[in-house]
């Protein structure tokens, strides 16, 4: 018989409690693992809140690492086909997940992420990128912008 | 901000040594459609997700994202940090034999003597020398910070960090630093006194990692002694003398390799028999303590000797009387790691010509770029086959380097 499996619970910004494998977490999140090194987490009575991360995106995070913990050993194709079909995700899921693994500190979720977004964006124009960035203050005074638009038309 | 800037570069940093191992291109198609009409975020993304999504582009996407906004244009035109870790992360994913995505062939040509003066450069991808079957015409690329047209002018040592060190002669202040791929340069202090007044000289330059710096050294050469000059790029310091440069002829075209700059060098000595005899050695020197190394060839390596780099390797091509062999130094530093990549035959020309090839970087699987006096060949070692990229060709002198796309600044 071997020891049981250890826990950690994390706590979603709804509240919503997830019981995870310790070993799990602390491969993937450097700040969790931080917290277990350094006694922060009490195995009896700690919950980790992540009042950031809701439920749906927290659900996801897990699977990741989950996913990647107890599958590091497949073969490179078959990780990166479960990557993509986990990354197929709508554009408000992605942002989310970013931003959680960025709390977390998942950092081949990170990059996998990171990836995704750089090819997706390294073809756009100023117009496009503007609109996906959500960049409505561009910060530069009327005068530069028309130089700018003047000067690159091609860029827009 | 500057505080926010600061935690992001120390996460950055901590990032620094992951690679990123996904093939990110399928996952990417699978979801580009949803970008077409929507929104990423209904925030604005904190600075230093920018930072790190931004970090990943090639230059030519970045050069146009300068124009989203403000930030992003301070990122990618002045930030010092961003720079180097765009750099790092292009060029870190070299494999042994595919080559950069991010790597340029740069042409200047001038007329000659006696004809109108024009002037002009053109810049080329590896890439495309590798897979274009067509005529290449090339990027014009516009010098006109540095060079008025009609310059005459040389490169002096071999590209850095996407860097050019151009040697203007019809300038007052020839030395000029710049970087292609943003245009930015700066202009160098000349050497006011030179110990040495007639002489030949091998300048070049490379960067000092211990304090963040690029250095220009000069060396001049008469009658078997050599000067070494420095200067340290933006500092107001003018140029100092580094001792013991060893004696010997310099050779050929400085390489930067390992955080070094390296010099070939012929010595000589004489044998028991009374005869003199050439050799060659290899100068390094450390960019921080400002030393230098000497490093004799092993005489396995024979014939006409010249210093090039491949994927980060100090290479020395030992171009012979019927074939050229490369050797790559696999060890830095350790002349018994020197070992033989491969050889390059006799191409048969009319009239026949000896193989001097430079060696000047991998273009793509197995292929090489070689440029062998009367113009560039693209050599496949593996198949052992010649292939002359379709490069327009223009009247006139010309002088030629390679060089990585960067927006470092001079």
């Amino acid at each position: 018989m071997g020891s049981p499996v250890k826990k950690i619970m994390l706590c979603s910004s709804e509240k919503e409690i997830f019981s995870v494998e310790e070993q799990v977490m602390v491969q993937h999140s450097v700040i969790i693992n931080n917290m277990i090194e350094d006694g922060s987490y009490n195995h009896e009575e700690s919950k980790i809140p992540l009042d950031c991360v809701d439920s749906k995106t927290l659900k996801k995070v897990i699977d990741y690492c989950t996913h990647h913990t107890h599958h590091h050993n497949d073969n490179q194709e078959d990780l990166e086909a479960w990557d993509a079909q986990f990354l197929n995700v709508d554009s408000n899921g992605l942002y989310d997940l970013l931003m959680a693994a960025n709390y977390l500190e998942i950092r081949n979720l990170l990059d996998l992420i990171y990836g995704t977004i750089k090819n997706m964006i390294k073809g756009k124009k100023i117009d496009e990128i503007r609109r996906i960035f959500n960049i409505k203050d561009h910060g530069f005074t009327p005068e530069e912008e028309e130089q700018n638009r003047k000067e690159y038309p091609h860029f827009y | 901000m500057q505080r926010t800037m600061q935690v992001v570069f120390q996460k950055v940093s901590v990032c620094m040594y992951r690679v990123n191992s996904h093939n990110d291109s399928k996952t990417a198609a699978n979801i580009t459609n949803m970008l077409q009409s929507v929104t990423l975020t209904e925030d604005v993304f904190p600075p230093e997700i920018i930072f790190d999504i931004l970090v990943r582009l090639p230059v030519k996407s970045l050069q146009r994202f300068r124009a989203a906004c403000k930030l992003w244009n301070e990122m990618i035109s002045s930030d010092r940090k961003f720079a180097k870790e765009q750099l790092r992360r292009a060029t870190a994913t070299i494999t042994a034999t595919a080559g950069r995505d991010c790597n340029r062939l740069i042409k200047y040509t001038h007329s000659y003597p006696g004809e109108p003066i024009t002037s002009f450069m053109r810049d080329y991808s590896l890439r495309s020398l590798a897979s274009s079957p067509g005529n290449l015409a090339g990027t014009y690329s516009e010098p006109n910070g540095p060079l008025v047209e009609g310059d005459w002018m040389h490169f002096d040592g071999d590209s850095c960090h996407g860097l050019l060190l151009l040697n203007v002669e019809t300038a007052e202040d020839s030395l000029v630093l710049w970087n292609p791929s943003t245009g930015k340069f700066r202009t160098l202090p000349p050497i006011k006194e030179h110990p040495m007044q007639s002489c030949s000289v091998h300048t070049g330059f490379g960067y000092d990692s211990s304090t963040d710096t690029y250095k220009v050294v000069d060396v001049s050469h008469h009658g078997g002694v050599s000067i070494a000059m420095a200067h340290t790029v933006g500092t107001d310091s003018s140029w100092r003398l580094v001792p013991n440069f060893p004696n010997g002829s310099p050779r050929g075209c400085t390489k930067f390799v390992s955080g070094s700059l390296h010099w070939l060098l012929i010595q000589n000595k004489v044998t028991e028999f009374g005869e003199y005899l050439d050799y060659y050695v290899v100068v390094s020197m450390d960019m921080g303590k400002e030393t230098f190394e000497e490093m004799v060839v092993p005489e396995k390596i024979i014939g006409d000797l010249e210093l090039a780099v491949l994927n980060d390797w100090l290479c020395i091509v030992g171009r012979g009387s019927m074939i050229c062999d490369v050797w790559v130094m696999k060890e830095y530093g350790n002349a018994e790691s020197l070992t033989k990549l491969f050889s390059i035959p006799y191409q048969e020309t009319n009239p026949p010509s000896r193989p001097s090839y430079s060696v000047m970087d991998t273009v793509s699987d197995d292929e090489i770029l070689l440029y062998n006096k009367t113009g560039f060949v693209v050599y496949n070692h593996k198949n052992q086959t010649f292939r002359v990229p379709a490069l327009q060709e223009f009247r006139g002198l010309s002088d030629f380097r390679v060089y990585t796309e960067s927006l470092v600044s001079p």
